[in-house]
Order: C-alpha cells, then structure tokens, then sequence
C-alpha cells in the first residue's frame, strides 16, 4: 500500500488566478500533486470523485461559494477534507465551516508552513478514510462470497453463541455447525473470531439479528 | 213680422168695431140691422155677439147643412155669409185641395158627434191664396137632448204656422251646422252629464252615435284621469262664473288611443230666466296644425342655423382677411423698425464685430470693426494690424487656440472658441469669438474672415465658482463612495498581498532545494513583481478617484475607464455576494469626459444596482456592465441588474435630490450622476427590464475627430 501523502491530490479552488497559482506553486514544490479550479462550478464538473485527496477552497466566491461546495459534499461515501482559506476573518464562517467537518481555516495572507501543515494533516486524514473505506469494501467483498446458510451462522457467530446453541436453534447437528465455520472463517481469511467479528460488522453484518 | 203688425192692426181695428157694437147694445141705443135682422130681443144679443166673434163660427146642423156662419168668413175667407150658406158642402168648398180628403173624415167625424180641438188645415180663399187655420168644434144639444148638430171654431194660425216653419228651418240648420262643422260639439248639464253632441265628438269619446252620450258624464268615457279632472276643473269654472272660457289649449287621448291637440271653448248655457244650466263646448283638433306649425319651426330654426353658419362663415373669413391685412402691417412695421434696431443692438452691446480682409498672399487687415472693440478689449482699432500684432492681445497660454482657430478659418470652416485678451492695463479678460470665412468661388480662397466676440469673463469666472463647488460636491460622492467601499478594498488589497508573500515564501523554499528550481523561482519572482504592481495600481486609482480636482475633461477609451474600474467592482460584487459581468463591444467611439467623473457615476450605478440585488438569493445576483457604440455613434454604457425592479412611484422620483430608497442613503448619488453625466452633453436615464431589474443607461456624445 501506499502512503496518503504520496496518493494524495491537491484540489485548488479560487477565483483570484493570483493566489490559485501560487497555492498550486507552493504545494508543488513540497513535492504534492495539484489541480487548481476557478470556480465551484467548474471543480463540480471536472472532479473525479474517485480521486482522494484535499481541498483548499476559497470561502467567498462569485456564484456558488466554498461553503455551498462544503454542503454539496457532505454527502460523498468517501469524506473530502476541506481547508477554507479567507481574505475576510469571518469568524462566524469560520466556525460554521468548522462545525461541518472543514479541517481548518486559515487566513490570508498566510504562512506557507501554516497551510502546507494544514494539507499534510488533510491528506492524512484523507489516507485514512480512504483505508476504512478499502476495508470496508474487503469485507463487503468477502461477505459476498458466503452462502446464505453460512451467513446466518455468521450472524449467531458474531452474536456470541456457541456452536451448540448455534446447532439447536437451527435444528441441525453441531458437527455441521462447526463445518460451516471453518469454511466462513476461511471464505473471510479471517485468522481469530475477533478479526471475523470486526469484518463481520465492517461488511455490515448485524451483530443482533432477528429470530 | 209685417204680418204679425198687420194682424195687431186689424185686431186693434176690430176691438173698436167691438166697442162701437157693444154700445149699440145698450138698450135704447141698439141700431137695426137690416141684413141679419138683429132686433132688440135677447137671441138677437146673442147672435150679434157671435156675428162679430173675431174667429170664425159656425153651427152645422145634423144632417151636415150649414145653420149659420158669423161675418169672421169673410175676414178670413173672402166668401161671404150668404156665399157660404148657399156652398151645399160647406166647408169642403174653402178648404184648401190637399187637405180636403182628411178634413172631409174630420168633418164627417163631427157629424158623428165627436169633439175636436185645434185640427189644424188650409183654407182656399176665395181670391186663391191659402191661409193656415185650426177648427175646434163640439156637438150641441137642446134641452131636451135632442141633437142640434154641431158648432165649429175655426182660427187664423198661419202666423204660428210661419214660426214654427221658421224654427223648423233653423232647427234643421243648426243640426246641419252641428254635424258636419269639422269640430268637436257638446254640452253638458249642471250636473256634468252630456246633453248631446255631434259626431265628431261622440268619435272621439268612444260612444257609438251622439244620441249614446246623453246622461253620461265624463268618467264614463275614454279619457284618462287626469284629462277627466281637467276637463271637470274647465266646467266648474263656466259654471261658476257664467263666463266662456275661450282658447284652452289641452291634449286629449281620444278613444282611438291617438293624442290630439284641441283648442277648446268652453261657453255658458243660460235658461230662459238667464240662469246658467249648462256648458256648451267646442273643441276644434289643432294636432295637424301645430304639426304644421312645428315644421314650419323647425324649416325657420334649419333656415336661421344655415343663415348663420354662413354669417359665420364671412366673418371668418372676413377675420382671416383683417388678420392678413394686420400681419403684413405688423411685418412692414417689423421690417421698418428691425434696421434701426440693429443699430441700437450694435451700439449697447457687449459685443463687437468685425471683418478682416484676407490678401492673396494670406495677410490680412481690419476691413472694419465696431465701436464696442474699444471698449471690451482696452485697445484702439489701431491696435490691429497684421496677424502676428493681433495675436500679442492674445494670452500667451491661448496662443495655441487663436492659431489653430486662425487655421480653420483660413481653411473655410466657421469657429467657435474662448480665449483670454490681455487689457493694456494688464487686466486679463474672457472672449468669446465666434467668426466665419467668406469663400470667394471665384478667386477659390477665404477672402474675408466676418466675427463677433463678447466679453464673457463674469460668466467664466461664475462657471469657476460652479465648478469648484460641483467638483467638492463630486468628491463628498466619491469619499462617500468609498466609505463604502473599505472591506472591499482591504480584501482587494489582500489579494495580491497573500500572493506576493505565497510566492516569496515559495521562492525561498524552492532555493533550498538541491538542485534549486531556478525557472520555478523566476516564475514566483515574476508573479510577486506582477501582483506587487498590482496592488500599487489599485491604490493609486484610489488616490486618483479621492483626489479633489477639477474635472478635465479629455478624450477618453470608454474600455480603458472601464477597465480601470472592474477591481473596483468586482470588489464591491464581491462584498454583495453578487457576480459581475462586463460586455465591452470592440468599436466604442472615443468620448471626451473626465475620467474620474465617467468612472464615478460607473461605480455609483454599480453599486445601486448590487444594493438592489441584496433582497435576491445569493446565486441568483448578477450584474452586467456593457459598453455599446450607438447608431447616433455616440458610446452607450448600460448597468442592467436582476434586482426586484422598481415600483412606479419610486422610478419617477428617483432622479430627485434627496430622494433615497435605502435605510442608509442620502439621495444625491444619481443627482451627482445625471449632473456629471449632463454636463458632458450625455444623458442617465432608466428603463424597466423585460425580465427582473432595471437597467440605467449613461449615454455619452462621441467626441469630435479634431479634438486633442
């Protein structure tokens, strides 16, 4: 696996060409990968959302501001950190920005050091949510491949019966209970019950199913 | 009449005869008689009474022989006593042909023994003519009852015979008259009730023939109540005064349902003791009179109108004529007087004219010059000789002006201009020059430049003072502007600041690295110097927009002055959450204004039309700034926003002083605008967009092609 920061994309959205080009200038020569927008509109259209990465937005904008962007992504399954910067000290946007998950919010004229922390801590975060995202799918992945008779003792599993209780409440024998398991516990590579129980509720397994 | 007189005569005659009978009567006085044998015995009394009896008697015995006649027959038929006893059927004999067959019944009927009484017929007289008589008679009877035949009474009635004809024929007369004179007739009693009418006026009440009408009173016929009233309130009257009420003029609905017009005359009846006991009226049916009448109204009244539309019609014409015959007066006088005018003009004025004669070889001379020369400028016409000493009255600083308008002149085009005359006291005064080349198509050159020149220095030195005191006018706008403006600035200033210190901070990192990026490190070299000159450009347009200057106006790039105010803009844009758009068209003519000015009223509307958006939703604020050549090929600068638009009674205001619609405002920013705007010949106006907003539209003049 790679590391976030090397994974990592820089988006860049403000409408001053100025201060877009020296942001995209300073973040590049720190070695990290950067797309500049103009507008909200335009990072809207041209953005893939499969790329992670951060965004360093400009909090007031002609049209749609960072702000309504920031509400626009609130929904995406893979968080985009944000880091507003602003020319106005606003601080009720500020802490409005803040409240709604932004990493952080920074003033202009700024440090460079103050915002080159700012996205290193962003693409961290930002690597980490993309890695819980990863293994979510994994686990997704291998839930998939069960057999609906395997699911169910999975379930019983995870809910912290023995292979007993498993057996009777499903009227079968514990020998076959046991079958099932070994063969679960392989189909989800999981090496120990509490590494099949965290992938179990990573896939979305519910660990209290109905009876 | 005569008759009746020749019958009083004769009665009176025979009442003498009677008398002097009556006397003989007398016993002792009694003459004899020989004829009728009438001695002194009782029966010869009686039978001298019923000889001069004045009628006619007789006595007829049974068997129809006529006893005994008085002397009456003769008076009354010529036959004498004797004549008649000897008739064998008296009195057949006298009795006139057509009335003998009926009186032979009546006589025979008498014979009978019947009574009679007054059985009128004629008698023939003996000499032929006919009278008119009347025979009473009754049967006579002795004691005993035997029968003695009768005795007959016959009396002379041919006088009432002759009356009653006479009524008879008036009577006929009358009806005559009655029925077919062309009127309504009728009368009434005391009580109102009809006692006849003709047949004109049973028609019109609806009865069927006049006899129906009597005993009926009004109520009981076709009118309608209010006529019945009146009609009753006419018959009181007559009744009550006895007096004719003569000419009432009614309408009456007539049983026909038409309404015609009458003209009734109501007169008194009176009986035979000159009591009145009635109304008799007449009403004559004037409807197709009046009609008449009415028509022959209207033709008068048509005929009067036509009289004086055409009277009319001469006195316009005869007014037009006098007023022509005034105005060529008045224009003669005008034409007169004008001349004379002229020179009281030339010799009040402030004013002086003049004419240079321009050689073939382009020197020139006064040709003349008006007193007022000598006066406005401090110098003699002496003073004028050839171009170069003219020029010396010239300050030094219009020199320029004179020669260039000296150019145009000698070129053949007309020129306006103002300069400055240097008094020979030193004293410096405004003129204005206004002179015109007088083209020689034969000689194919100016050869005579005409002028006149006033001494306009009071009016500079008040436009000095206007101007002073508008240009601190403006200025108070555009610091007010401005104040506005502060956040906007620093923002605006912040820009190119956090660019700067990005790209140094950048440069510094980029030179640490081995090896240094140096092309990187030029390149944020160049945006820091870019961004640098940035910054000082927004301040020293700001210092230009807050200088307190006089304006001077040059000729101008619409685009430039534009341009110059977009950072402005955009910032104030910015501020409102709004976005701003400028659509500048390439072939803008070039304008002479003051920059700072144009830019000012620029900016006044933009921020108008961002403070009217401020009530939208943020996306929805939009700004749009163009600049278009117009067909007349002036330059047009439109600022159109999306804002909620203008009520009416706020758009017809909005150009007044003091008039403002924000919480804040002091109502002169559009004042200041269409002043500026104004005072560089253009105009600010506002229109209502088709969609949401207004739009106010700066139009500006072009600026002239020789102008610097």
């Amino acid at each position: 696996m790679t590391t976030g920061a090397e994974r990592g994309l820089v988006f860049v959205v403000d409408d001053d060409a100025g201060v877009r080009q020296m942001i995209s200038r300073m973040v590049r020569s720190v070695g990290l990968r950067v797309e500049t927008y103009a507008s909200v509109q335009e990072f809207l259209d041209l953005y893939d959302r499969r790329q992670t990465g951060c965004l360093v937005l400009d909090v007031r904008m002609p049209g749609l501001s960072g702000l309504d962007l920031q509400e626009r992504l609130a929904g995406l399954e893979v968080p985009l950190p944000i880091i507003f910067i602003t020319g106005h000290g606003d601080i009720a946007m500020g802490v409005r920005a803040m409240k709604r998950g932004a990493m952080d919010f920074i003033e202009k004229p700024f440090q460079d050091q103050v915002l080159l922390d700012a996205i290193h801590a962003a693409l961290a975060r930002a690597a980490e949510l993309h890695e819980a995202a990863q293994a979510r799918d994994d686990a997704r992945e291998r839930l998939a491949t069960l057999t609906p008779r395997e699911r169910e003792v999975l379930a019983l599993v995870v809910d912290g019966r023995a292979n007993k209780q498993i057996a009777a409440q499903l009227g079968t024998a514990e020998q076959t209970i046991k079958m099932h398991r070994s063969r679960l516990m392989k189909k989800m590579d999981a090496d120990s019950l509490p590494a099949l129980v965290r992938l179990a509720q990573l896939g979305g397994v519910a660990a209290n199913p109905r009876r | 009449m005569s008759d009746a007189r020749h019958t009083k005569a004769e009665l009176l005659a025979e009442v003498q005869r009677l008398r002097a009978r009556l006397v003989q009567l007398e016993p002792g006085n009694a003459p004899v008689h020989a004829a009728t044998g009438v001695g002194s015995d009782p029966q010869d009394h009686f039978r001298a009474v019923a000889d001069y009896t004045y009628d006619m008697e007789s006595w007829v015995a049974p068997d129809g022989r006529l006893l005994w006649v008085n002397l009456a027959v003769e008076r009354l038929t010529g036959y004498s006593v004797d004549e008649c006893l000897a008739m064998g059927d008296y009195p057949l004999p006298i009795v006139h042909e057509g009335d003998r067959v009926r009186m032979a019944a009546v006589f025979q009927g008498a014979l009978a023994g019947s009574n009679g009484n007054d059985v009128p017929f004629r008698l023939r007289c003996k000499d032929g003519s006919v009278r008119w008589v009347a025979v009473s008679w009754q049967p006579l009877q002795a004691a005993d009852g035997r029968g003695l035949g009768h005795r007959s009474s016959i009396r002379d009635i041919s006088d009432r015979k002759e009356a009653e004809e006479a009524l008879q024929a008036h009577r006929a007369l009358l009806a005559t008259i009655i029925t077919h004179i062309p009127c309504g007739v009728y009368w009434k009693d005391r009580e109102f009730r009809y006692r006849g009418c003709n047949a004109e006026f049973a028609r019109a009440a609806g009865v069927a023939d006049p006899a129906a009408i009597v005993g009926k009173t009004d109520h009981e016929l076709a009118w309608e109540p209010e006529q019945t009233a009146w009609f009753r309130r006419c018959d009181e009257r007559v009744l009550a005064t006895g007096e004719a009420l003569l000419h009432i003029e009614e309408s009456e609905r007539q049983a026909d349902g038409r309404v015609a017009q009458l003209l009734t005359n109501k007169v008194p009846l009176r009986d035979a003791d000159g009591q009145v006991c009635g109304v008799l009226g007449v009403d004559t049916d004037v409807s197709q009179l009046k009609a008449v009448a009415a028509e022959l109204r209207r033709a008068h009244d048509e005929l009067e109108l036509r009289v004086q539309a055409r009277t009319a019609e001469l006195a316009a014409t005869n007014d037009q004529l006098r007023r022509e015959i005034a105005e060529r007066v008045r224009v003669e006088e005008a034409l007169r007087t004008s001349e004379e005018r002229y020179r009281h003009v030339a010799e009040l004025t402030s004013d002086f004219a003049y004419a240079f004669r321009i050689a073939p070889d382009g020197s020139s001379e006064a040709e003349w010059i008006t007193d007022a020369f000598a006066r406005v400028t401090g110098r003699d016409s002496v003073d004028l000789g050839p171009p170069h000493r003219l020029l010396e009255l010239v300050h030094p600083d219009d020199h320029p002006t004179v020669v260039r308008s000296v150019q145009l002149l000698l070129a053949g085009k007309s020129s306006a201009t103002e300069f400055r005359m240097v008094r020979r006291d030193g004293q410096v005064h405004w003129l204005h020059n206004h002179a015109r080349p007088e083209w020689d198509e034969t000689a194919h050159r100016v050869v005579r430049i005409l002028g006149a020149a006033q001494d306009i220095s009071q009016a500079k030195l008040a436009e000095e003072e206007a101007r002073r005191h508008q240009a601190a006018l403006m200025h108070m706008a555009r610091v007010s502007t401005m104040g506005g403006l502060t956040a906007q600035l620093a923002h605006e200033l912040n820009q190119p600041l956090c660019t700067i210190v990005g790209n140094a901070q950048t440069a510094q990192r980029l030179l640490t690295t081995d090896p240094p990026d140096i092309a990187e490190t030029r390149a944020a070299l160049d945006d820091i110097v870019t961004h640098g000159n940035r910054a000082a450009d927004i301040i020293h347009r700001l210092r230009d927009f807050l200088r307190l200057q006089q304006p001077t106006p040059v000729v101008l790039n619409v685009q430039r002055v534009i341009e110059d105010i977009a950072t402005l803009a955009e910032a104030d844009a910015r501020q409102h959450g709004a976005s701003i758009h400028f659509e500048i068209s390439p072939d803008l003519p070039a304008v002479r204004a003051d920059p700072i000015q144009l830019q000012q009223i620029i900016l006044n509307l933009v921020r108008n039309g961002l403070e009217a958006m401020m009530r939208m939703p943020p996306g929805t604020r939009a700004l749009k700034v163009q600049a278009q050549r117009e067909d007349s090929g002036g330059a047009v600068i439109r600022v159109s926003d999306l804002g909620p638009g203008l009520p009416e009674a706020v758009a017809a205001r909005m150009f007044e002083p003091f008039f403002t619609t924000k919480p804040t405002g002091l109502g002169m920013g559009l004042v200041i605008s269409r002043s500026i705007a104004e005072s560089h010949g253009g105009k600010l106006s506002m229109t209502r967009n088709a969609g949401r907003g207004v739009t106010f539209h700066l139009a500006l003049p072009a600026a002239a092609e020789d102008e610097p």
